[in-house]
């Protein structure tokens, strides 16, 4: 049978058939009690009823379980601190911490593969047990498997964005696994990023030689190098342009030397997760110098505003529109 | 403007100030339907409930509930789907591959199975799909989500969704029959 008359009777079943396809399958269903049938068949098929074989939990257990999880003490009341955002963030932060601490334990599947998870904003550095020590962005999860005994590598798979310092060992090299991609490493100091929204994973080298493993065939990468891998196109991207700024998030330093304000904008968008735009594109190749270190993207907009006579118009969600501006100031 | 509706503004209305209440009712509101939903894909009640139990976390951890234009229980669902097929990816329980008969073909003289053999065949044959193709067919009809929605949980394109939920019909089909 057609694909598309399958497809228009899949439409048919879910409710979402325009009316003129519509017609096109009534009129194939009249072509033969054959049609008919089939059209029946998956009818009936769709319409089975969904099957509770398994009761879900207790409802009011479950809620005593998630309190007692997350050490959520529900019954007293929440207490709003007049003293503002500060002192709020600073507990939020305490909070994630305690959270976190559960979650290393939870997550642990086996003594093996031990898994590392961190909450929304929290960063955790993780040492392992060859030496190297990994530090791992907020929302980011990474799972040591042994990889193989025999061959004595050593192996993690990981999701989100880390920095890692990889422990010099000629014998047993390093590979990390990320969405399609595998870094090969000997001993070096790297970042590695994956965001599925847009479908990329990057590589970008601090120190030391990495070896890039992609289905196209393998890229070896050395200090300031960045390579860029996109997860849809399978196409990769190899570039020297500054990497500074590709974990600031770790180092919680912005640096920016005669870059292009296209380009520090996008650091900025990256390194505080906001959302900052240009309106004025004939910016966009400005050159902007200066050093950041533990700065709010407030300062940083203030700097940037002054600098090029910008307009800083706050979004909803924390980020900024750049309006106006020039070049000399 | 529904009852449920009606009942989530009051929530929002009053997260700030009577939050443990609140969070109570949103609790036990919410929770056995996105149980449903989470272990409808993975198949384990255990982990079904820890995903909803991170995404009442997430929403315990706001300090506000405006932002939630949709409707509340609309962002839970998606948020615990969301979660749900992080899950399978990170376990790499992905599996792309196409058993070698998935292209089903069918044939005109077959008999649709009928009664309680084919409500149990069905369950059985479901189990038996590649997970892409399973996924899709739940996502689209236990959870009612359109080509769109699916396309962007499993970031697959929405041809890819299209095409498996014809294959899925034409496996079931074939499979159901005798």
């Amino acid at each position: 049978m057609e694909e598309r008359i399958v497809k228009l009777i899949s439409e048919e079943l879910r409710g979402s058939l325009s009316e003129e396809a519509s017609k096109v399958l009534t009129g194939w269903r009249n072509q033969s009690e054959e049609n008919e049938r089939t059209y029946q068949d998956l009818k009936k098929i769709w319409d089975l009823p969904k099957r509770q074989e398994v009761p879900p939990p207790n409802v009011a257990a479950s809620f005593e379980s998630w309190k007692s999880k997350y050490h959520i003490d529900a019954a007293a009341p929440v207490k709003r601190l007049p003293t503002g955002k500060r002192l709020n963030i600073w507990l939020s932060r305490v909070a994630a911490v305690l959270f976190l601490g559960f979650v290393l334990w939870y997550f642990y599947p086996s003594p093996e593969q031990p898994t590392f998870w961190t909450a929304e904003g929290d960063n955790l550095t993780v040492n392992l047990a060859d030496g190297s020590v990994v530090t791992l962005r907020e929302n980011t999860l990474m799972r040591d498997i042994a990889g193989d005994k025999k061959k004595q590598e050593r192996r993690v798979v990981i999701s989100g964005e880390a920095f890692f310092k990889v422990a010099p060992d000629k014998s047993k090299p390093f590979f990390i696994e990320i969405e399609d991609v595998t870094v090969e490493v000997v001993g070096t100091e790297f970042n590695v990023s994956s965001a599925p929204s847009e479908s990329m994973v990057e590589v970008a080298v601090l120190s030391g030689i990495v070896r890039i493993h992609v289905i196209d065939g393998a890229h070896n990468l050395s200090a300031g190098d960045r390579l860029r891998w996109d997860t849809r196109q399978k196409s990769v991207h190899v570039s020297e342009e500054e990497t500074t700024n590709a974990w600031s998030w770790y180092t919680d330093q912005l640096q920016f030397k005669s870059t292009p304000l296209l380009h520090v904008i996008e650091a900025l968008n990256r390194h505080f997760d906001k959302q900052v735009s240009l309106e004025n594109t004939d910016l966009a190749h400005c050159r902007f110098t200066s050093n950041f270190h533990s700065a709010t993207l407030e300062e940083v907009i203030e700097v940037l505003a002054e600098t090029f006579g910008l307009n800083a118009i706050p979004n909803k969600d924390g980020g900024y529109r750049l309006t106006g501006g020039q070049c000399d100031g | 403007m529904t009852e449920d509706r009606t009942k989530e503004k009051d929530w929002i209305q009053r997260w700030p100030g009577e939050k443990p209440q609140v969070m109570e009712a949103i609790y036990t509101a919410y929770f056995q339907n996105l149980w449903r939903s989470a272990f409808n894909i993975l198949k384990d009640s255990g982990l079904a409930e820890d995903i909803v139990q991170e995404v009442m976390l997430k929403i315990w951890q706001m300090e506000t509930l405006d932002h939630i234009s949709t409707s509340l229980g609309g962002y839970l669902h998606r948020a615990t789907l969301n979660k749900t097929l992080t899950k399978i990816r990170e376990s790499k329980r992905w599996s792309e591959d196409e058993p070698a008969d998935a292209q089903a073909t069918f044939h005109s003289s077959d008999q649709l199975l009928a009664g309680k053999r084919l409500e149990d065949r069905f369950h059985q044959v479901l189990l038996e799909l590649p997970d892409r193709c399973r996924l899709v067919f739940i996502l689209a009809r236990e959870e009612q989500l359109t080509n769109k929605e699916i396309a962007e949980l499993m970031e697959i394109s929405i041809k890819t969704v299209e095409n498996q939920m014809t294959k899925a019909l034409r496996i079931l089909r074939d499979r159901l029959t005798v």
